[in-house]
């Protein structure tokens, strides 16, 4: 499942640039995501897991399931970074099922989302 | 002397264990004469008790001493009580006995099952020490499997904290 | 029992897509299809690629955000009744469903929506799912299965998982077949394999529970070994009530039972084989008494208490004979031993230091290191399946705890309180923990309790049960 290291630099080093985008357009899409968010199925597991994936959005906000790409994830066993991953997908698919309602003249700022779900809390080094 | 077999009630009214039952023959014998030496509460009225029966064993000397909380050091009501049994047991040698150690509800089921042997131990080695036979003893823990009182207070924990000295005939197996 | 699942292995840790096949029992039979994960990695690549130019060209920044909040509510299902493939299959359909939706609702980590709330049903398993039904009830998860009687009371049971927003098929189909009798099984296993592709983690439905049902008075308590299913359902008495019996402990492979018993008026352990009921004395060496006995995992050999005079120290021995081996000689109490899921190590707990605590040490005995440093004591430790975590009893301020820690004792966590709790076991893919809760006073019963590694979905399991331990995943 691990994403080889040049592709997973590479995504690191385009998600990780200047944050340009308007601070309530990303409050304006993270509310519409996490009242779906729902991680029960991973209830019982303590450990901290971190999952990157990027989002496509069409003008009027809906997308098709491969529009979501899981990108990267750390921590937590494989069999639940894939867990956490049907949570994120689950999430977006339930609650973008008619499209987020997003100010279509910034559609540039927000064709293309990174979204990042982070599941506990990161251990201290 | 004429016995009378009280075994029934006797052991009823004390509530000794129904487990030691099989193991050893406890064939109490009711005195007919002598002083009248019997607890207060004993259903039975007439006559005292033998000081050779296993009825005067278990109430006039009494068959078991009490310990504290996660203890098994004999206290010195418990050595008294003890040294009255080494004395009855060195004077009726055709008598063997099963020392069980009991524990209250307080605690884990094997940690009172390790608990309830070391009481049982204390017991027998204190016997021993005032000169009756290993041999004729043997040692068991009930743990917390057989309280004698089912309370869940420090009222019935202290009488439940407890090593019984169950007297039988013959050898020991 | 005489399900056809011989060859099945245990389902745990595996990818959603990883379902092992199983000659004759166990069969795909959906065509194999690219991995979905798999066909997105292709497309992530190229899109990295494309955003990074995108992004260079554009000079738009992706919108970012982050969210560490998540919803915990039970994951909404359905599981419609089964289709009945064959007259006579009807009940089957019926039974199975219900059954698949009881286990996975019991784990607290999904909710059943009710058959009236349904829109449409599956009415042909092969048939393409109307997402549209399922999404306008919430449904998040759909399992659909079919079942056929065939000759010799067989049924066959095949089933499929839908994630229902994403209109996917979560791994692929499986296909049971076992005796009628043993239907229960089956469902176990849909929902074991369920809870699996959904959670990433094994699962723990397809297991049973040997226990000491019971009855009477707290002075004069009868004791039985019995064994039941995981649910409660299906159980059997291995004993009679006619001597003291406690705490047994499965083989690793299920099929015998460890227990100890006063039947010769003295605690003694003996080795029970479940599908004959026949049991030998392990140990009998004369004028000790022997408790707590727990097989290491290779099941050859067994590890347990033996009191000398006023002393308890572990020993070990072949499950075969032979003599015992002393793995611990000090005056102290040493009891509870329990190996770790390699067999490499023992935690056990002792008094040495004065109070009960936690010890580990090598699996032949040596110097041990003392792992619990908490207020109050703790006792009965279990070693997790999945060897990352340590379950115990703690007594502290009058009160009982079941709780788990790391190995090296950090991370203490406790998870229940009450009266009296004591003696936790592990689920197979240790995420759950059954134990023991007494109440208290003259009518103080004994109930078998379990409660998740989280402190969430405590629930009773069974009345007048107590020492449960629960088998592995059964095969």
């Amino acid at each position: 499942m691990r994403l080889p290291a040049l592709s997973a630099a590479l995504m690191l080093a385009a998600w990780s640039g200047p944050a340009l985008a308007d601070e309530d357009l990303s409050e304006a899409l993270k509310a519409q995501i996490v009242p779906c968010w729902n991680v029960a199925a991973l209830a019982d597991v303590s450990d901290y897991i971190w999952m990157f994936v990027s989002l496509d959005l069409k003008p009027d906000g809906t997308f098709g399931a491969d529009d979501i790409i899981w990108q990267e994830n750390r921590g937590g066993t494989e069999g639940e970074a894939i867990a956490m991953y049907l949570t994120v997908e689950r999430a977006i698919m339930r609650c973008g099922r008619d499209g987020f309602d997003l100010p279509a003249e910034r559609y540039d700022e927000w064709r293309a989302s990174n979204l990042v779900f982070v599941l506990n809390e990161e251990p201290s080094k | 002397m004429k016995t009378l077999s009280t075994a029934m009630l006797l052991t009823a009214s004390l509530g000794l264990s129904a487990c030691s039952g099989g193991l050893f023959n406890q064939n109490d014998r009711l005195g007919t004469g002598g002083a009248g030496t019997g607890i207060d509460n004993t259903p039975v009225t007439t006559g005292a008790l033998a000081p050779n029966s296993v009825a005067y064993f278990n109430q006039t000397i009494g068959d078991r001493v009490l310990f504290a909380v996660d203890t098994s050091t004999l206290t010195d009501v418990g050595r008294a009580t003890l040294a009255q049994q080494a004395s009855w047991l060195n004077t009726n040698t055709s008598f063997t006995a099963i020392i069980e150690g009991h524990a209250d509800e307080q605690g884990t089921r094997e940690y009172n099952l390790a608990l309830g042997a070391r009481r049982a131990a204390a017991v027998r080695d204190y016997l021993v020490s005032q000169g009756v036979a290993d041999g004729r003893m043997r040692t068991v823990t009930f743990g917390k499997e057989r309280p004698i009182e089912v309370c869940s207070t420090e009222a019935c924990y202290s009488k439940n904290r407890r090593a019984v000295t169950v007297i039988g005939a013959g050898a020991t197996s | 029992m005489s399900c056809d699942f011989a060859n099945m292995t245990p389902t745990s840790r595996k990818l959603p897509n990883e379902i092992d096949a199983c000659g004759g029992a166990l069969q795909f039979w959906d065509a194999v299809k690219g991995y979905p994960y798999m066909k997105r990695f292709f497309v992530v690549l190229t899109l990295v690629m494309a955003s990074v130019w995108a992004s260079v060209a554009a000079a738009q920044e992706p919108l970012r955000i982050e969210l560490d909040n998540p919803n915990i509510e039970p994951l909404p299902f359905a599981a419609p009744n089964f289709v009945a493939e064959t007259a006579g299959a009807d009940q089957f359909a019926a039974d199975l469903a219900r059954v698949v939706a009881a286990d996975l609702s019991n784990s607290g980590l999904f909710r059943e929506i009710p058959k009236e709330a349904f829109i449409s049903n599956i009415t042909s398993f092969d048939s393409p799912v109307q997402f549209a039904d399922w999404k306008a009830i919430n449904a998040q998860a759909l399992v659909t299965g079919s079942v056929s009687t065939a000759g010799d009371n067989q049924i066959v049971v095949k089933f499929r998982l839908f994630d229902v927003f994403s209109e996917q098929q979560l791994g692929e189909g499986l296909q049971f077949v076992g005796s009628t009798d043993g239907w229960r099984r089956m469902a176990h296993k849909v929902a074991d394999a369920v809870y699996s592709r959904i959670t990433g983690e094994g699962g723990y439905f397809d297991s049973r529970v040997v226990y000491v049902s019971e009855s009477g008075p707290k002075n004069a308590r009868a004791k039985r070994i019995a064994i039941m299913d995981y649910d409660g359902e299906n159980n059997q008495f291995l004993t009679t009530d006619q001597s003291i019996v406690l705490a047994p402990r499965f083989s690793p492979n299920g099929n015998r039972v460890i227990y100890t018993s006063y039947e010769t008026g003295f605690p003694k352990i003996y080795v029970l084989d479940v599908g004959t009921v026949s049991r030998q004395v392990l140990q009998d060496q004369p004028g000790t008494m022997s408790f707590a006995p727990r097989f290491a995992p290779d099941g050859q050999s067994v590890v347990y208490s033996l009191t000398t005079g006023s002393n308890t120290d572990l020993y070990k021995m072949s499950i075969a004979g032979g003599a015992p081996a002393q793995l611990t000689s000090d005056p102290t109490i040493e009891t509870a031993p329990s190996f770790s899921p390699d067999g490499s190590r023992i935690v056990f707990e002792s008094d040495r230091s004065g109070t009960q605590q936690l010890y580990v040490m090598g699996a032949n005995g040596g110097e041990a290191t003392r792992i619990s440093f908490g207020q109050g004591r703790y006792g009965t430790p279990v070693w997790s399946p999945r060897g990352d975590l340590i379950a115990f009893t703690k007594q502290n301020r009058g009160r009982f705890h079941i709780g788990v820690m790391n190995t090296d004792g950090s991370g203490e966590r406790l998870l229940t309180a009450s009266f009296l709790d004591e003696g936790p076991t592990w689920s197979p893919n240790g995420r759950v923990i059954m134990f023991t809760r007494e109440t208290s006073g003259e009518g103080g019963s004994s109930t078998l309790h379990s409660v998740d590694i989280s402190g969430r979905n405590l629930r009773a399991v069974r009345q007048g049960g107590s020492d449960p331990s629960w088998s592995p995943l059964l095969k």
